[in-house]
């Protein structure tokens, strides 16, 4: 689980290489999992012949039938995702991993781990309005396509979630599963506004609230001019004594959102930009079971 | 440092500016991706904060400056006086007509002059006081002005003229015996004037007249018969419109009988008997010791008399030792001529310099007893041996006795043996020497009794002779002297204070000393500043 921390996997230069090194050591870790599984849908009971592995005969129908009978799974196709990632200047914000770095990192992971899984994944990045938008697709090659989007992409431009997002949504015709990574820079209520339109189109929303340590304890010491990486507006700023009143302010912030999500029941995970990439795919599969 | 020079230090003031400046350029920049908290906290915190760095500069500023003008000793002016408050007028003559009044000042009249100008100084801590400075008086504000920090001085064109008494003297004066005083009073004024002139004695108005004084220096003299004892004079001088003026002269005349002298001399003193005016002296020859009686002798040649004889007489004398071989009390020396030096024993300043003028021829030199007067050269003049006077001159021979000093001197003499504390007149804070006595305690005009200080066996000397008037000396319970105290001439030149003499006077009272002030809210000024600094 080393191997999965940002810092470690950031020598890693290749997106593709690193999106599968964390795919594959997540999946190592699982070993006997319960998600074992969960790509393929039950579809009939079929009779045991000499040959079939023997672990897969369904003992409990053998009670009721005294017969010998094997599940038979189908192999599931229908699961349409897009990864939803936002591409604003405030993504650039960041120490050694700025927010985009770790949010793409992490997008580029779960497209392979969905590719893996036979799900079709597409693509959308945007600041303030849509500036890529791949269709889903299941082939194991568009996976390339998609990674080599995500390298080319750097932060630009202002946020505005629910404009991009509502951009989307005539774009996404397919009951489809969402997953937004955005630091959220926005007034809550109209991110959750638009994301309850989502889900009331039938979508499945999880957002990955990508936030750098900095941001939530504000650790600055010496009088700095600050500046706006969205709109440029720079002011003097005293951190010690604006240390206090700013983390009360954003804390109050994430809690609206936090209060906000859970009333409509959205998925958000908050991730920091030192958190393991794995712990972030851990809550996307917990999403993934409830959804299977 | 002068107020020019510190000028050139001004520039440093803009270092704390261009380190203010520099330092706000030098600011770190941090890309934040979203100021949206920030600036909703700005608001007041960043206020503030731009708040403390200004007062930062401002302090720095502050403190530089201050320091500057620590450095040029600058004064400031108490901030508590409130010149609106009181207004307290020198109204002495000297200030004619130069009254101002409006609604907002109550004007204080000093009519007696400076004491009770000074009872009102005391009433009124802080004010500004209009005056045209001039010398006289102002010694009393000069010694109190510690007490008196809240006045503030304003100083008004010096007038056109002043009137004031600078002198006095008299002639002897013997009971029931006329005898002038006079009193020396300069006119200013650039017209004659007619003063009024109020002559007390013992505080009792005795003269009252109008004088006409010429321009410069006036001689005006009273006549005066008065029985023999000690009296206290003073004269007052009113000016037209009638203001008093603050320079009243105070004088001591001790009337007293004639002297009986008796001239021992083996020929009969030709010049001597005619040079003492029988107006000073009953005067009798004699020619033998053992004839000598009366209040005094006078050996005018003590060649061929036993000296120890004349020494051993219970009658106080003078006598004159010439061309005497070496004996207890003389050496012979060569002949010498030397002139007697001033500001010896006697204080009549006017006698010794007529005296001085004189080269006198001498073969003796005294030994012995307390040497009262000296040669230019150094050797004794005249020496006292119990209650003799003894001179190393032949008064014949120097024709000594022919000069018009000689009566007035050996009047002087006749008293310094017979007399000695009983009055004198001297100048404001000279001390008073009193001998032989044995309780002396000195009383102030203002009737303050003080013990003199002992300096040796019935020897004491008071110091504190801090106001004009007339002292008194007492030996237990008796008053035995008087001493009358004044200004001295040269403060009686009725100009005005010089601005560094008014600095002087007035320059700790109205004024705080600056460079203190200064280096102290500077020094506030630095705390503060790192108070601040620590909070940024």
């Amino acid at each position: 689980m080393e191997l999965l921390k940002p810092e470690v996997l950031e020598k890693i230069r290749t997106l593709n290489l690193r999106a599968k090194i964390i795919v594959k050591g997540f999946l190592t870790g699982l070993h006997e999992s319960p998600y074992h599984g969960f790509s393929l849908e039950f579809k009939q009971h079929r009779p045991y012949y000499p040959g079939d592995p023997v672990n897969k005969i369904n003992w409990k129908l053998y009670a009721r039938t005294e017969r010998y009978y094997l599940k038979k799974y189908q192999a599931e196709t229908n699961l349409s995702a897009f990864l939803l990632l936002d591409k604003s200047n405030s993504m650039k914000f960041g120490g050694k991993i700025s927010k985009f770095h770790y949010a793409r990192t992490l997008a580029a992971s779960l497209a392979y781990l969905l590719l893996r899984q036979n799900d079709s994944v597409g693509l959308v990045l945007f600041d303030s309005e849509i500036e890529s938008f791949i269709p889903a697709r299941s082939q194991m090659n568009h996976l390339k396509y998609l990674l080599g989007t995500l390298s080319k992409n750097e932060p630009s431009g202002k946020t505005s979630i629910s404009d991009a997002l509502f951009e989307l949504l005539p774009l996404i015709k397919k009951r489809s599963l969402c997953i937004l990574f955005s630091d959220l820079l926005e007034e809550p209520e109209r991110v959750i506004k638009i994301i309850n339109v989502m889900k009331a189109k039938k979508h499945e929303v999880i957002v990955f609230h990508i936030l750098d340590r900095k941001e939530l304890d504000f650790s600055f010491y010496d009088e700095a001019l600050f500046r706006d990486m969205e709109d440029s507006k720079t002011v003097l700023v005293d951190p010690k004594s604006l240390k206090s009143y700013y983390k009360d302010k954003f804390n109050e912030f994430i809690s609206r959102y936090k209060n906000g999500f859970a009333a409509n029941r959205i998925d958000c995970f908050q991730l920091f930009t030192d958190i393991p990439y794995d712990k972030a795919l851990t809550e996307y599969l917990e999403k993934r079971k409830r959804l299977s | 440092m002068s107020f020019p020079a510190f000028l050139f230090l001004l520039p440093l003031v803009t270092v704390p500016i261009i380190i203010h400046l520099m330092s706000r350029k030098k600011l770190k920049k941090i890309d934040f991706p979203s100021l949206l908290f920030i600036i909703k906290s700005e608001i007041k915190i960043i206020r503030w904060f731009r708040l403390k760095r200004l007062l930062l500069l401002i302090m720095r500023v502050s403190f530089i400056i201050l320091l500057i003008l620590a450095a040029a000793g600058l004064k400031i002016p108490f901030v508590f006086v409130t010149p609106s408050e009181t207004l307290i007028l020198d109204k002495s003559p000297s200030m004619e007509k130069i009254l101002t009044e409006d609604d907002n000042t109550f004007i204080v009249p000093t009519n007696s002059g400076i004491p009770e100008f000074m009872q009102y100084l005391k009433n009124y801590p802080g004010g500004i006081l209009i005056t045209d400075a001039q010398r006289n008086g102002f010694r009393e504000i000069l010694k109190e002005r510690e007490k008196f920090p809240g006045i503030n001085i304003r100083k008004v064109a010096f007038p056109a003229g002043n009137l004031g008494i600078v002198g006095a003297s008299s002639s002897p004066g013997y009971g029931d015996e006329k005898f002038n005083v006079n009193f020396k009073i300069l006119n200013e004024y650039k017209e004659k004037k007619n003063p009024r002139l109020v002559l007390k004695i013992e505080g009792k108005i005795i003269r009252e007249e109008n004088v006409i004084l010429n321009i410069g220096e006036n001689v005006v003299s009273f006549d005066l018969i008065l029985p023999k004892s000690l009296y206290q004079l003073s004269l007052e001088l009113e000016d037209e419109e009638g203001f008093g003026f603050d320079n009243k002269f105070y004088f001591i005349v001790n009337v007293q009988k004639k002297k009986d002298i008796c001239i021992l001399s083996d020929v009969y003193p030709e010049h001597l008997m005619s040079a003492l005016s029988p107006s000073y002296f009953d005067v009798k020859w004699v020619k033998e010791i053992a004839d000598v009686k009366g209040d005094f002798f006078f050996a005018c040649s003590a060649s061929g008399k036993n000296e120890l004889a004349l020494l051993q007489s219970a009658v106080p004398g003078i006598f004159c030792l010439q061309g005497r071989t070496n004996t207890s009390i003389s050496n012979k020396i060569p002949d010498r001529i030397s002139t007697i030096a001033e500001g010896s024993y006697f204080d009549d300043s006017s006698l010794l310099k007529n005296l001085s003028e004189f080269p006198v021829k001498y073969n003796c030199l005294i030994v012995e007893g307390k040497t009262l007067m000296y040669f230019e050269n150094g050797d004794p003049f005249l020496s006292k041996i119990k209650n003799h006077l003894i001179l190393p001159i032949s008064l014949e021979e120097n024709d000594l006795s022919l000069h018009p000093v000689f009566v007035p001197f050996l009047f002087l003499m006749i008293s310094s043996l017979s007399e000695e504390i009983t009055h004198g007149n001297i100048l404001l804070d000279e001390p008073i020497f009193i001998e032989n006595l044995t309780q002396p305690q000195v009383i102030t005009p203002g009737k303050d009794e003080y013990k003199p200080y002992r300096v040796g066996k019935n020897y004491y000397i008071f110091k504190e002779t801090k106001e004009c008037g007339v002292y008194k000396i007492r030996d237990g319970k008796e008053i035995i002297g008087l001493v009358a105290v004044n200004t001295p001439p040269s403060e009686s030149r009725l100009e005005s204070l010089s601005p560094e003499e008014i600095e002087y006077i007035f320059g700790k009272a109205g004024f705080s000393n600056g460079s203190t002030s200064f280096i102290v809210i500077a020094l506030l000024c630095f705390i503060f500043s790192l108070f601040l600094e620590r909070k940024m």
